[in-house]
């Protein structure tokens, strides 16, 4: 078996005249976190949906736990969980009744279902639910309920299309605990996700994918590197004040964090030291005054941004930080 | 959430291994479970599909159409409920496309499609469910039959075999209907699907016989498998002699069932290609 459990080249998938992937190239090694990050539209979904045997690529070769997904999906499909956007589990069925049904679709004894079921439905703390109809749970319910059928057969690799958008935060919190306890354990995961800070926390490789096409995989903090250096946040205690040093603002980041704030990009190393002393050494000769000021390492989301484009809208961006 | 779940469980099931056969039949039946769990978790469904639709065919056509129709039966009765109860197995049958429409339409289709299950019984568990819908209808219809006159001359093996083959149309027909379903695109598009079997239901010996109809009519009204279903149902149940009205039956049902299945099959693959 190859060490990258899953083994994508040159996917492409158009619908009607819409060429949703133009070549998507993956590699997951075994046992490793992937975050597959972009916006609304980027091809997330369709990648995920071809993935998992549920969806034909137009081309491409694809080998998942050493198996081909168009020539053995059946194969594939005993290797793998899935846990959608939409909700996927029957309304008028209990909890427990689809977590049964699942598991006996997976094969399993009669027996061996129901123990399966009860399990999982008690870790997702589903129990005092468990015999009432779906279609009665909560959204976050719902969504537990899912995580916990992709489960059901303890896959070796899950995929998870964006799991917590839509979530309050504490079920966002409680999820990415699953999740890591998922990897702890030898779970490779591929998850979608726009949100950047969600990569950032759980994922090995961040792949960023736009338009279809994948625009650069990397780990989360070179993604940060790859943006250069640190990030000079001053605010001014009156934000006319920076009038007096016209080529300051020339020099600032056509950006505003925060009202009166002013951005400026640091380089690495010492010439970013220069740079620091001779901004502040300004600002103190000419007598404006500094209410604060900080020094950051851009964010993912700044590196997302600039690989992907600012025209591209996207919930990420409008959330800020 | 509040307690952060330990995984992976202690002990994860093996698989069992059956052969493909096996797996048809168990997979079908799992989803056959849902689907029956879905009728009796919608009450008002149950009522209206199950008990309201045939009771109210039998007492509009006995009592409203009734006294103008002349088919040379003396008990009207006895000639129209075998006819509507072949005709209840076909409007039963319109439900699969509904039933098959909703599930491609909700997200349940995914998960079902992501499982190493034997992909036929998505559409076989409904189909089957169906049957089922049609054998509680035919016991309330029985029922009500009496109520308004129906006395037929059947003993145990007449009576079981005309069931069997009422089920048969109905478990037919919801092949070819569920088939529909996969390209009906909406809940909506597959209830306006039903009205495909109207021709079927209407034009057939249900309420009149063929040969008062129309000559253009006839040829139509004679030979589809409706009639058939109707005259064989009929001919059973009044102890008449049945011809070949079972056999005809039996050979249209197992023509629709394989003409329903390829289709299903076909617009299945077609649908997720």
């Amino acid at each position: 078996m190859p060490a990258n459990i899953v083994e994508a080249q040159g996917i492409t998938k158009a619908f009607g005249k819409t060429q949703v992937l133009k070549g998507i190239n993956l590699s997951v090694p075994e046992g490793t976190v992937l975050a597959l990050l972009g916006p609304n539209g980027a091809g997330k979904t369709t990648t995920v949906r071809i993935l998992t045997t549920l969806l034909k690529p137009d081309s491409g070769t694809i080998t998942i736990a050493g198996y081909n997904v168009l020539r053995e999906p059946d194969k594939v499909r005993s290797k793998i969980g899935v846990a959608g956007q939409s909700v996927t589990m029957d309304g008028y069925l209990s909890g427990l009744q689809n977590m049964i049904m699942i598991g006996r679709l997976y094969r399993f004894s009669k027996k061996d279902a129901k123990r399966r079921g009860q399990e999982l439905i008690e870790q997702f703390g589903l129990t005092d639910a468990a015999t009432r109809p779906v279609q009665t749970y909560s959204g976050g319910m719902r969504r537990r309920l899912d995580l916990a059928a992709s489960l059901i057969a303890a896959p070796p690799l899950l995929f998870l299309d964006e799991p917590t958008t839509g979530l309050d935060p504490e079920s966002r919190n409680t999820a990415w605990e699953v999740m890591r306890s998922l990897a702890r354990d030898g779970t490779t995961l591929l998850l979608t996700t726009q949100y950047i800070e969600e990569a950032d926390q759980l994922a090995d490789t961040a792949t960023i994918i736009d338009h279809g096409r994948i625009i650069t995989s990397d780990t989360p903090a070179r993604l940060k590197d790859e943006l250069g250096g640190e990030r000079l946040d001053i605010t001014l205690a009156d934000p006319a004040a920076i009038a007096t040093i016209p080529e300051l603002s020339e020099k600032a980041l056509p950006v505003e964090i925060r009202k009166g704030t002013l951005s400026f990009a640091i380089p690495k190393g010492e010439s970013g030291l220069k740079e620091v002393t001779s901004i502040m050494q300004r600002l103190v000769n000419e007598g404006v005054a500094v209410e604060n000021y900080t020094l950051q390492r851009p964010t993912l989301e700044e590196a997302f941004l600039q690989l992907v484009g600012t025209n591209s809208s996207t919930p990420a961006a409008a959330e800020g930080n | 959430m509040q307690a952060v779940p330990a995984i992976p469980a202690p002990s994860i099931p093996q698989p069992q291994r059956r052969p493909g056969v096996y797996w048809a039949f168990a997979d079908t039946w799992e989803l056959f479970k849902r689907s029956i769990t879905q009728i009796f978790r919608t009450p008002a469904q149950l009522v209206t599909l199950v008990i309201m639709q045939p009771v109210l065919l039998i007492i509009l056509f006995r009592y409203v159409f009734g006294g103008a129709v002349a088919t040379g039966e003396s008990n009207y009765a006895n000639y129209l409920i075998p006819g509507i109860f072949a005709m209840n197995s076909i409007l039963v049958a319109t439900v699969a496309s509904v039933g098959v429409a909703n599930d491609m339409s909700s997200g349940i289709i995914d998960r079902l499609r992501s499982l190493p299950m034997v992909k036929s019984a998505i559409l076989g568990g409904t189909i089957l469910a169906n049957a089922a819908r049609c054998l509680a209808a035919l016991a309330a219809m029985v029922a009500v039959g009496y109520l308004v006159g129906f006395r037929p001359h059947a003993g145990f093996g007449r009576w079981l075999a005309a069931i069997g083959l009422l089920v048969l149309v109905s478990y037919a027909f919801s092949w070819l209907l569920g088939a529909l379903g996969l390209v009906a695109g909406s809940v909506e598009g597959a209830q306006q699907m039903g009205a495909l079997v109207w021709p079927f239901t209407f034009v057939s010996s249900a309420f009149v016989t063929a040969q008062s109809m129309p000559g253009w009519l006839q040829g139509f009204a004679s030979n589809q498998p409706v009639t058939q279903a109707i005259d064989a149902t009929r001919t059973l149940l009044l102890g008449q002699s049945v011809g070949n009205h079972v056999v005809l039956t039996v050979i249209w049902c197992a023509g629709i069932v394989i003409v329903g299945t390829v289709l299903a099959g076909f617009l299945f693959r077609r649908k997720f290609n």
